[in-house]
């Protein structure tokens, strides 16, 4: 089975191809447009989706060395997202779908990033995830395909956010998150010991009182006290924020006894994270699954496989499918 | 030769698909509401496709309704439209919402004047002739309600979606037109008229881009 994903939920356009010989491609446009505001302003984000839908599709086509006439099936992330950016890609999506007589299949985003883990792995069912991204933070009991249980979730902040907002009050260009891994790496995660929210108190997480803290704690400093101290100041929050996680993702694997971990979304890109999950599953003698980087960020490959899942279940749409923007 | 032709109108609440036939018989599907054009432009292209037994590679033409108007609306037009006609020959063709809404009227009018509810205190405004060919007698532009009101006279007609925000005063003597004239079906006479090149482009799919006429415009009206 061919199949062609579509990806457009906030800011990055991006088209995939599945066949039986595994990804063919990925191609993902990201929208530059909105790192001079500080974040993704969402009425650009859908001009921009609709700019480029068409060349990102034909690209994954090409790298493919398929045509529209030859894909079996369309996968495309219905919700959640910003609903202006979801529009272009489910409408799309549809339009393609119509006019080739080809199925189609929506795909929760969320869920996508869970079965990312398995374009290059098959992780055993049932296990944990901890879905991190700019949008949510979720402890997510993945009980068979598609039957989840969400054990815990932000109560304010996703991680990806607070790290997005403190690199901004650190002075760093937005999408802060990648920076601030990278220069965490040299920093002392010692330098300053920010508050870590909830942490004795069940799976739910908080991450809105750290952003206001790094406020607060530069606030009071010298001049030039960020400029000397960043890498200290990065790794620092940066063990405030993955310390939460992991303590949380070892509760859940506590609760419930799985023998699997997977992490997913895109800050299991960074590299404390990722650190400190590896320590964590070879301390409790659990299997741990983390996606490729590129499989991390928003992405239609993860689309792609979710897609292909959902078919194999035999759960299709149809025309009348519509977005959903929240969960 | 009649051509095939499929036309979209989503600019406002209204979501209309029409399919002409090659007896240039036209067929359309039609309704009006808040957030419906996501699904139904589809399903209406699907009903009218095995209604009328046609594919996308059978048209001669695609019309769409390209604005000003609702930026919702058009994008989930222009959006499906590049998915609907991606690696097709077909031929596309972006046309002026407001001079469609004029051929609506079928009236031949010194002033015909089609607006858009623009919010606030504002509409989408153009104005036309309409005799053998429809004229432009002003380009498309985001105007206050009360300089509206200051441009129609007794005689005019007034065709489109806002008309009740304008005062009772204003439209004595006026002929009106509500939102139960916007249809699909007002592209394809558009496109038939003999200088519908002024008023619907030739477009490639994956350069088509909605004529939102921006917010700042609105903005950048007198107070």
């Amino acid at each position: 089975m061919n199949i062609l994903a579509i990806e457009s939920s906030c800011d990055d356009t991006s088209a995939a191809v599945l066949t039986e010989r595994g990804m063919q491609s990925n191609v993902i446009a990201s929208q530059a447009i909105h790192v001079k505001f500080g974040g993704v302003v969402p009425e650009l984000a859908s001009r921009a989706h609709q700019t480029t839908i068409s060349q990102t599709v034909q690209q994954a086509l090409n790298e493919a060395e398929l045509s529209i006439n030859e894909i079996d099936l369309i996968a495309v992330t219905q919700g959640p997202g910003l609903m202006g950016s979801l529009l272009v890609g489910l409408c799309f999506a549809k339009g393609m779908a119509l006019a080739n007589d080809i199925p189609i299949i929506g795909v929760n985003h969320m869920d996508a990033h869970i079965y990312a883990n398995f374009i290059d792995a098959k992780p055993e069912f049932p296990f944990i995830s901890l879905t991190v991204s700019g949008g949510h933070t979720q402890l997510v009991h993945v009980k068979t395909p598609f039957e989840h249980e969400i054990l815990g979730k932000t109560r304010d902040d996703a991680a990806g956010e607070a790290f997005d907002k403190i690199g901004k009050v650190f002075g760093l260009e937005y999408p802060a998150g990648p920076t601030m891994d990278k220069l965490a790496q040299s920093g002392n995660t010692k330098f300053h010991k920010f508050p870590q929210a909830l942490l004795r108190e069940g799976l739910d997480f908080s991450f809105s009182g750290l952003k206001t803290s790094a406020l607060y704690f530069v606030q009071d400093q010298e001049e030039g006290f960020i400029e000397e101290n960043l890498n200290d100041l990065c790794a620092s929050v940066s063990e405030a924020i993955t310390e939460v996680l992991v303590k949380k993702l070892k509760r859940a694997v506590e609760q419930t006894g799985v023998k699997t971990i997977a992490l997913a979304g895109g800050v299991s890109a960074n590299s404390m994270l990722r650190a400190k999950t590896e320590k964590l599953a070879e301390k409790m003698g659990v299997s741990l699954h983390i996606p490729k980087i590129t499989y991390c960020t928003d992405n239609a490959a993860m689309i792609a496989i979710t897609g292909k899942m959902k078919a194999e279940l035999g759960e299709f749409d149809g025309m009348e499918i519509r977005p959903f923007a929240s969960l | 030769m009649v051509k095939k032709i499929l036309a979209y109108e989503t600019s406002t609440n209204i979501c209309s698909v029409a399919f002409q036939n090659q007896k240039g018989e036209i067929f359309e599907k039609r309704i009006q509401g808040r957030s419906v054009h996501s699904d139904n432009l589809f399903l209406f292209t699907q009903e009218l496709m095995k209604e009328h037994d046609f594919k996308i590679e059978d048209l001669n033409a695609v019309l769409v309704s390209n604005g000003p108007g609702s930026y919702t609306g058009l994008r989930i037009a222009a959006s499906a439209i590049k998915g609907i006609l991606f690696g097709k020959d077909v031929d596309l063709f972006a046309c002026n919402t407001l001079a469609s809404f004029a051929m609506a009227t079928g009236n031949n009018s010194e002033a015909i004047h089609s607006i858009i509810d623009a919010r606030r205190n504002h509409v989408y405004h153009q104005e036309f002739k309409l005799n053998e060919e429809l004229e432009i007698i002003s380009e498309a532009k985001v105007i206050e309600l009360t300089d509206l009101e200051d441009q129609i006279v007794s005689g005019y007609t007034l065709i489109g979606t806002g008309i009740d925000r304008i005062s009772k005063k204003a439209l004595e003597n006026v002929q009106i037109y509500n939102d139960s004239f916007i249809s699909a079906k007002s592209l394809i006479r558009l496109f038939h008229l003999k200088n519908h090149t002024d008023f619907c482009i030739r477009t490639h799919p994956e350069e088509l881009n909605s004529n939102y006429i921006s917010s700042s415009q609105v903005n950048n009206t007198k107070a």
